[in-house]
């Protein structure tokens, strides 16, 4: 992946704009957080995974390669197509599917989002497709989210 | 049914539901415009032709992702969404000018059997 640096730490992001969550913001930065530490423990090699809120497209916290300016541009296309997903759901009949994951697997790279619970953030996991595969990479997820209560 | 096996499209709808007759909803759309080329829905009240829509700005948000990460010779071939009960799968045709969008229900149709169903398809619309 271009556009690298130095590996960034933690980064949870305080200050916050207008749009509020219905749960309070806290909790769900501390459920972020606590997945990425998990991610980080079972896939040391990733490339880059962040926690981002559906609503706005802003970094709950990241961890990476990625140059902070850059791994907030990735962060709103994914939570874009996140929300036009979530707007096809609203039209689809019954209604009662709620996204899950969305992964896309490129040549060299693995890109996967899953959702948490609530659906107000979720969790982006680049890694490279030598490494691991695109069924563990996903599996991981699930699981580490599912430990996080998320 | 809205396709006509005289076309690439409706050859290719034609064939995808041979190989998967239990399916919910297959369409081929064209990538710029987001209009569906062939579509079939085997699911009352299920319009594949608009979820297509939705799904054409899908993939254009994670090409623009990929053009910020300048990943040069990388491309999306497929796009798997997971739901509650059903999977969506998007795939590119090789030119990038088209794509696949079909929808199963997961407890039926497994992932990787649909994703190869719909690869094999999208040879045929290049």
């Amino acid at each position: 992946m271009s556009g690298t640096e130095a590996d960034q730490p933690l980064s949870p992001k305080k200050s916050r704009a207008a749009k509020a969550p219905a749960r309070p913001r806290e909790a769900a930065d501390s459920q972020a957080e606590k997945v990425l530490t998990f991610v980080r423990n079972e896939l040391p090699e990733l490339l880059a995974v962040a926690a981002v809120e559906v609503a706005s497209g802003q970094c709950l916290a990241s961890y990476g390669r990625l140059r902070p300016l850059l791994a907030a541009t990735v962060a709103e296309h994914h939570a874009a197509a996140v929300r036009q997903q979530q707007q096809a759901l609203r039209v689809w009949p019954g209604g009662a599917e709620q996204l899950t994951d969305l992964l896309m697997p490129l040549r060299r790279h693995l890109h996967l989002l899953r959702v948490a619970r609530h659906a107000e953030w979720f969790v982006y996991l680049a890694v490279k497709a030598d490494d691991v595969s695109l069924a563990l990479a996903r599996e991981v997820l699930r699981t580490v989210m599912k430990q996080a209560g998320c | 049914m809205a396709y006509s096996t005289s076309s690439p499209a409706g050859q290719c709808v034609q064939n995808i539901i041979n190989a998967l007759p239990g399916l919910m909803a297959v369409a081929v759309v064209d990538a710029t415009s987001g209009m569906a080329l062939a579509s079939h829905t085997n699911t009352p009240g299920l319009n594949p032709e608009t979820a297509a829509a939705y799904n054409t700005e899908v993939v254009k948000q994670k090409q623009k992702a990929m053009a910020a990460l300048k990943l040069t010779g990388e491309r999306i071939d497929d796009i798997l969404i997971s739901l509650t009960n059903q999977s969506h799968i998007i795939n590119l045709s090789d030119d990038g000018k088209k794509f696949i969008y079909l929808v199963v229900n997961s407890r039926e149709t497994n992932l990787a059997i649909a994703r190869d169903v719909c690869r094999q398809e999208a040879e045929i619309l290049s």
